[in-house]
């Protein structure tokens, strides 16, 4: 099936090819039918590579440790659904992975865009297919999921434990498909720049893409944060690591650019703008899964080695020099049709949000390629931390969350200040009433965190006034009930509020990170059974030791219950899980207890603060004993071999290096020693997911087609008929 | 056999791919809406929008009365000025087409008048003039 799979590669690349040199004759020659021709080969492409990673997953699927892949990312022990997400966890398959996505979404766009910007989708098509012949390239030359083994192991080396979780089975597809989404509308704009088309059409057509890649993004940046949340077993959500920043840095450009392109809609204006926000957000896709598989950059998810580095650097330079050089060589035509009308205006607070979202990006780029900048400058290779970071992440955030809630209270085009006095009376005094109430429970010390609280009641007091006005008008007009006109008010300007859900979201998340920073109590402690602490006024009692030994792994761990005031609130349960390694050099036995390792964490999710601890129990009171058996069992296996022992007896020594394991493990219940524990205790933590979800939801409801009832032409006097146009949407 | 099923997949491949250029049919299909109808048709729309969006922003507040009437008489000049820009560009209208939408025409026109309109009071003058017309 390998040969299989490798042909299909290069059939893929062929097709890449094809489809290339297809699209670009038929565009310069003016024959649609090979713009067609290059269009089926997007839609075949994507068939051929749905073929090539069921292959590969097939293989993962039936321990087939003939594929180099399959022997070194994953085991006969690996759970089926970690199998299939053992294949993304690959170099080489989440490559594939990569142009997969990039093909089936080509082919979406390409398909729905096939009788409009006639003159723009072939320049796109080569753009998207050129992508794919990179990704392709570097699958069958550089770094094959086919390559198969000459000698290949009974059992694989098993998927990195740190993987073994619920969200990183599908973190990477959504982050994937949100790197892959945005180069639909960097390929769009390319066309766009060359054909000279640069008006509307483009931005309506790739709109629902570039809020895709910005859904899926922010999707896979939020299940990120949940796994580090429950699996690192710091207890952080976000620890500014370079790959993080990488998701973050096209999900910041293209956040500025959904809402930049509105004012490019409704009044032609920063059409240099967008087209640069586009291309750069598509360069910075790029460059973020270079940084996860080019390893360039330390991180605790670069899963790459750096064979793949000139490659992508030769493509994030030809994207750079490329994207510059259209943008300068149309500058004539990419200029504005009209002019700012007033400062206050809505357009003027996009754009002030524009310039906070790329400040915000730049301030992420400088710290996230510092360590690289400071090598090529002093030669030293220096780091900045999460406080850097912090400085001027945070007034920034604040800013962004205050117009996410002035935005939606200004009228497009210009506003009075009478109608600016009537909008922010009700938001302004919601936020004033969070203020005092803040300062009244003693939340005055964090200032900063007061701040976040008090922009984040605006915002909602804003979205909750709009959502409150655009009801009342809608009743007013259709006299249905309250929460039927609020359904249908949604339901008929879906863009603008599924946009306010998605503010309201935002600045909850924001509210949640506040709160949990800024008021978290931590505590690193060491506890024997029966042994408490105090945090925040929780009582946190070590009840129980707990072990377990399977052939998959041996889990140590803690019964922990935490009471208030004498009464019980919860029992958490945390453990550490080793992994058997397969480096026979760390001994028969203590391969058990010195491979990989992952941590369950205890937590309850609350509404008010999340009890949240995790165990590290210090394996060295075990070593001597697991030591002394190593070197038993490696005499008794040397012997057995030697004397031509009989498998039966080999399987017998293997029996009884199992119990001794066990044995061993049991030893953590019945000779307890001390563990160290991590508690604490996380004000609203929960509130970041459900921020999330609303952004999430927002999103959706945004990125929601319209009934296309204005589509039919009506012919009447010009007057009636937009009138008419109007009524049918 | 693996080498039959990749020859399968060429050969379905290139049957999929090399079928427009076998057809003559697609180039005049596809000739009919030229990019111009195109950007004029996205222009439009970017007007309704923006001429739903204005009146949302009355009804929510955010625009006086006044304001709203002149932002509304310039978005409604400009498109209409943008459909009479794609009568112009449609005139190479296929005959089939044309014959429906003379017929949509006379239909719409001797259409009633909905009873309940969702239109500001402000249009009152508007759906007079529609009437006549």
């Amino acid at each position: 099936m390998a040969t299989f799979g490798r042909a299909l590669l290069i059939v893929a690349f062929a097709l890449t090819l094809y489809g290339i040199g297809a699209s670009l004759y038929g565009a310069i020659a003016h024959r649609r039918a090979w713009v067609d021709s290059g269009r089926r080969a997007v839609y075949s492409l994507a068939g051929v590579l749905t073929v090539a990673f069921v292959v590969l997953e097939a293989a993962f699927l039936r321990n087939d440790f003939s594929f180099s892949v399959v022997a070194t990312h994953s085991s006969t022990t690996t759970p089926t659904g970690y199998k299939m997400a053992a294949a993304w966890s690959s170099q080489e398959g989440s490559l594939l992975l990569w142009v997969w996505l990039l093909s089936l979404w080509s082919s979406l766009v390409l398909y729905l865009t096939r009788r409009r910007v006639r003159e723009i989708a072939p320049y796109a098509t080569a753009v998207l297919l050129g992508f794919g012949a990179f990704f392709l390239m570097l699958v069958i030359f550089f770094a094959s999921p086919f390559k198969t083994l000459a000698n290949p192991p009974l059992q694989g080396t098993g998927l990195d434990a740190l993987l073994l979780h619920p969200a990183m089975m599908i973190h990477p597809p959504m982050l994937y498909s949100g790197y892959t989404l945005c180069a639909v509308p960097f390929a769009f704009a390319i066309g766009a720049l060359i054909t000279r088309q640069v008006n509307v059409e483009w931005v309506q057509i790739t709109r629902r893409f570039a809020l895709g890649a910005w859904l899926f993004l922010g999707i896979g940046i939020i299940l990120g944060a949940r796994w580090s949340y429950t699996e690192l077993g710091w207890g952080g959500y976000w620890g500014w690591d370079a790959v993080e920043n990488a998701s973050l840095l096209p999900w910041l450009t293209m956040t500025a650019y959904i809402h930049s392109i509105m004012i490019q809609e409704k009044r032609g204006m920063l059409k240099v703008w967008n087209a640069t926000l586009v291309l750069a957000t598509g360069t910075l896709a790029i460059l973020g899964t270079f940084l996860v598989r080019s390893g360039i950059l330390d991180s605790i998810h670069a899963f790459g080695a750096s064979t793949l580095g000139v490659p992508f650097l030769i493509l994030i330079g030809v994207m750079i020099v490329g994207s510059i050089g259209l943008v300068v060589g149309r500058r004539g035509i990419l200029r504005s049709e009209h002019s700012l009308d007033s400062f206050f205006s809505r357009e003027a607070i996009f754009i002030v949000q524009n310039i906070v979202l790329v400040g915000m990006a730049f301030v992420v780029f400088w710290g996230t390629f510092f360590p690289l900048i400071s090598e090529a400058v002093t030669g030293t290779k220096t780091s900045v931390g999460p406080p850097w970071f912090d400085r001027y992440t945070v007034p920034l955030a604040l800013v962004l969350v205050v117009l996410t809630g002035v935005g939606p209270l200004i009228a497009w085009r210009r506003a009075t200040l009478a109608n600016l006095r009537r909008n922010f009376v009700v938001p302004l005094l919601v936020a004033l009433v969070a203020l005092v109430a803040l300062l009244a429970i003693g939340a005055g010390d964090q200032p900063k965190a007061l701040l976040m609280f008090v922009a984040a009641a605006f915002v909602i007091g804003c979205v909750g006034q709009e959502l409150f006005r655009g009801t009342r008008a809608r009743q007013t007009m259709s006299k249905e009930a309250a929460p039927v006109a609020l359904v249908s008010l949604v339901r008929r300007n879906r863009r603008r509020y599924g946009g306010y859900i998605a503010h309201v979201g935002f600045a909850v998340l924001l509210l949640a990170v506040a709160a949990s920073s800024s008021f978290q109590h931590a505590k690193d402690i060491s506890l024997t059974p029966g042994q408490s602490t105090r945090i925040d006024g929780y009582t946190v009692r070590y009840t129980q030791a707990t072990a377990a030994a399977t052939a998959q792994k041996i889990s140590l761990g803690a019964r922990v219950d935490i009471s208030k005031a004498g009464k019980h609130v919860t029992t958490l349960r945390t453990t550490r899980n080793f992994y058997p390694s397969q480096d026979t050099s760390l001994g028969i036995v203590g391969r058990f207890f010195n491979g990989d390792s992952d941590s369950v964490v205890g937590l309850r999710a609350g509404v008010g603060r999340d009890l949240w601890t995790v165990i590290n129990p210090d394996l060295k009171p075990l070593q001597p004993i697991i030591n002394q058996g190593d070197a038993t069992f490696r005499t008794a296996m040397t012997t057995l071999v030697r004397n031509g022992g009989s498998s039966a007896s080999v399987n017998k020594l293997y029996q009884l290096r199992d119990t001794a394991i066990a044995g061993i493990t049991q030893r953590f219940i019945t000779h307890p020693w001390a563990a160290d524990f991590r508690i604490l205790v996380s004000p609203l933590a929960s509130w970041i997911w459900i921020g999330a979800i609303i952004i999430a939801l927002g999103g959706l409801i945004a990125i929601w087609p319209m009934p296309h009832g204005a589509a039919r032409r009506v012919r009447a006097g010009y007057a009636a008929r937009v009138a008419r146009d109007l009524a049918r949407s | 056999m693996e080498f039959v099923a990749v020859l399968a997949i060429v050969a379905l491949v290139a049957l999929v791919v090399i079928a427009p250029l076998r057809r003559g049919r697609v180039e005049q299909v596809e000739q009919r809406e030229s990019s111009e109808v195109a950007e004029l048709e996205a222009e439009k729309d970017s007007r309704y929008a923006e001429i739903r969006d204005a009146e949302m922003d009355f009804r929510t507040g955010k625009l006086s009365e006044a304001d709203y009437r002149q932002l509304d008489r310039t978005l409604r000049g400009e498109a209409v000025a943008i459909l009479r820009q794609l009568d112009r560009a449609g005139a190479g209208e296929p005959p089939e087409e044309a014959a429906q939408r003379r017929a949509e025409e006379y239909a719409e026109e001797r259409a009633p008048e909905p009873q309940a309109d969702e239109r500001p009071p402000e249009h009152a003058e508007e759906r007079s003039q529609q009437r006549s017309a």
